[in-house]
């Protein structure tokens, strides 16, 4: 995995992430976007949240989507915790989240995500698709 | 991912339960479930858990309420726990939680 970036402490910039589309690579993706939240200041709960996050959309795009890569960006502003995972090519998955009903095998894991964050959106940096989460750096939980 | 039989009926799982283990996982659910009536697996030794392993588990029950072997999850740890409660699917389960 390719990763340039890393935090130090809370003012340190956000970290990069890129790694094949294989689901092989969930567990050290995991691995850094945890290091790099408790680098920054936040607690077990933040740090359980957002792995929880970059897991589900990771899988995502890895089991929806035809990118090959996994583009991952994770950083703590002044007030939020960010993170990207890209690249989407399926605009409109946020569209209809719900719960669905318990009898469903699959379907959960973008409700799971959304009720972890504050704000889930589609961005385009003009070169690819990527969800955005945020979460307020002072919410408590 | 490994799911290992302590005493018959009785499996303890440990590791990740994630996209890349989850078909291991449900493979070794279901000959848990083979050998026993009702499999009693503990969850204690599960560091991280997804939506992957959601639906194996969900699979699982779904077995059990078709008349196949029963299951209980023996102390999931508080990721999973808060995982089964945002997805509404606690009340899915038999959690055995002791103290």
């Amino acid at each position: 995995m390719n990763e340039s970036g890393p935090p130090s402490n809370r003012a340190a910039p956000g970290v990069d992430l890129r790694a094949p589309a294989d689901t092989a690579q969930l567990s050290e993706i995991r691995r850094r976007v945890r290091a790099y939240v408790t680098d920054a200041g936040g607690g077990d709960d933040v740090a359980d949240d957002l792995e929880l996050v970059v897991s589900e959309l990771a899988t995502n795009v890895i089991e929806h989507t035809s990118s090959p890569t996994l583009t991952i960006r994770v950083e703590k502003t002044l007030d939020e915790w960010i993170l990207d995972v890209a690249d989407v090519d399926d605009l409109s998955i946020l569209e209809h989240v719900a719960l669905p009903d318990r009898s469903e095998v699959t379907g959960r894991g973008l409700f799971v995500v959304a009720s972890l964050v504050d704000d889930v959106r589609i961005i385009d940096d003009g070169a690819s698709h990527a969800v955005r989460c945020s979460r307020h750096v002072s919410l408590l939980r | 991912m490994q799911l290992v039989e302590v005493v018959p009926g009785e499996f303890q799982v440990s590791g990740e339960i994630d996209a890349h283990s989850s078909e291991s996982f449900a493979g070794a659910l279901a000959a848990a479930g083979e050998k026993s009536e009702a499999a009693i697996v503990d969850m204690s030794g599960v560091t991280f858990m997804d939506s992957s392993g959601l639906r194996v588990l969900v699979e699982a029950q779904q077995r059990a309420e078709a008349g196949g072997p029963g299951l209980v999850l023996r102390s999931p740890s508080r990721q999973i726990t808060r995982l089964l409660e945002l997805a509404g699917l606690t009340e899915n389960f038999e959690i055995d939680a002791p103290a």
